[in-house]
């Protein structure tokens, strides 16, 4: 009964890690096409190949009844570290997202290089529509939202825009809501 | 002279008991920072089910209403909270050694609650929160072992799946010239997200300092799963430093849960290690 337990646990065991080896060497691609259903075989490559090179902000444009743009408002809420981030920090698990909701969306964008609007029902761009339009601007009839990159703190790079979606009405728009 | 506490490792139910309060302690930590945030699980946050769910594959009716039960708001919170008993029951029955069939059983529960959050939550995961999921798997095979009496490959396998992590990781930075060079570290602690001001001034204008740190990442991420073939004294630098880098990256990038995760493997590594040199 122990040995067959072991060899069977074992074989289990080894076929995952071998698995999971075969995938490190996938690209984007082969990624995106070999997703395991319970997502166990992950890649490590901890910010590598290249590092991590700029924040990812989401922004909402609000739009009025009369087709007038209100203040560009921030939905992303990263901070500057705090020392008590070094045991608890929550608000990472809100922002960290963003990154994979954008790279999604642009994966889907260039599959999808002849019928683009068809984005617009991948699960990222809906999931990011719903917190886009979670809290509009007093008096908000439609809204619109862009991801942009920034480069860290240095002044000489401008933000630059990675994503805009289209324009969508605001159920109820108009009144507020 | 090989000090005994890592001798002790040798003996299974100590490493599997050390990992079981890393593993718990940091599960809890995670699964209470999700709670934190639980508002992003809504139907209008990022981690949203309704907007999720269409990326899932087709399912028979049955499967597809238990799942969006499971999944769905109320159902994510009530994981959550069956996850942070898990996790807690898991480090105090670790600590103390009392019930190791209770600890084994929550270690199976644990493995299975951590692999149905990660259909749940397919976005925003770290490194950590991959690899954690492999720890719970290699302790809840443990267990399972235990009980029929077969060896405890689990450990083994943890030990594997952390070195496939370092190796990984490092020879993906070696390939990339911006890490050969030491401006990936100047660009990665310039951000708002991973960052800190402090480091990027203490960083920025050391350009040796930032070639320095970033081959000594490389190099030992690399050389990382070699540690088991060294004698005591090298074997204990390596995890020393190991865990070291870990911290650092807590405090710079605030990444807390690497160092719970990764530490929760250094115990199997210690398995390994004291099954090749006694």
């Amino acid at each position: 009964m122990a040995t067959v337990v072991g060899a069977v646990c074992g074989v289990a065991l080894a076929a995952l890690f071998v698995a999971s080896v075969r995938i490190q060497f996938f690209d984007a691609a082969d990624l995106h096409r070999h997703r395991s259903p319970l997502g166990l075989l992950r890649q490590y490559r901890l910010f590598s190949p290249a590092p991590v090179r700029a924040d990812i902000h989401l922004l909402v444009r609000d739009i009025d009844h009369v087709g007038r743009a209100l203040p560009v408002r921030e939905v992303t809420s990263i901070r500057l570290r705090r020392p008590v981030d070094t045991l608890w920090n929550p608000r990472r698990r809100r922002w960290l997202p963003w990154r994979a909701a954008m790279l999604e969306l642009a994966a889907f964008t260039t599959d999808l290089a002849d019928d683009r609007a068809a984005v617009q029902v991948a699960p990222a761009y809906l999931a990011v529509l719903g917190v886009a339009t979670a809290e509009p601007a007093e008096g908000a009839a439609a809204c619109q939202f862009l991801f942009v990159e920034r480069f860290g703190t240095d002044p000489a790079r401008s933000p630059v825009v990675l994503f805009c979606s289209a324009v969508h009405r605001l159920e109820g728009g108009g009144d507020g809501r | 002279m090989t000090p005994s506490w890592l001798t002790g490792f040798g003996d299974a139910s100590a490493a599997v008991r050390a990992t079981a309060v890393l593993l718990g302690l940091g599960q809890a930590v995670t699964t209470l920072e999700y709670v934190a945030v639980r508002d992003a699980f809504g139907d209008r946050g990022i981690y949203a089910w309704p907007a999720l769910r269409l990326g899932r594959p087709a399912r028979p009716p049955a499967w597809t209403r238990l799942r969006d039960t499971v999944f769905g708001r109320s159902g994510t919170l009530v994981l959550f909270g069956v996850r942070l008993v898990l996790s807690l029951a898991l480090a105090v029955l670790g600590a103390t050694g009392a019930w190791p069939a209770l600890a084994g059983a929550a270690a199976v529960a644990l493995a299975v609650v951590l692999v149905a959050e990660n259909v749940r939550i397919p976005w925003g995961r770290e490194g950590a929160d991959d690899l954690a999921v492999h720890v719970a798997l290699g302790l809840a095979v443990v267990a399972l072992c235990d009980a029929a009496g077969a060896p405890p490959v689990g450990l083994v396998y943890i030990a594997a799946m952390a070195a496939l992590a370092y190796v990984t990781a490092g020879v993906t930075k070696v390939v990339e010239p911006l890490w050969r060079s030491g401006e990936a570290l100047a660009w990665v602690v310039n951000l708002q997200s991973f960052g800190a001001p402090w480091a990027y001034d203490l960083l920025e204008p050391r350009p040796r300092l930032r070639w320095f740190l970033c081959w000594l990442t490389m190099v030992a991420e690399m050389a990382t799963p070699l540690a088991v073939l060294l004698p005591a004294p090298g074997f204990v630098a390596v995890l020393a430093l190991g865990f070291a880098f870990h911290v650092a990256n807590a405090v710079v990038m605030g990444l807390n849960s690497f160092v719970w995760t990764f530490a929760a493997t250094y115990p199997s590594a210690a398995f390994v290690w004291a099954q090749l040199h006694t």
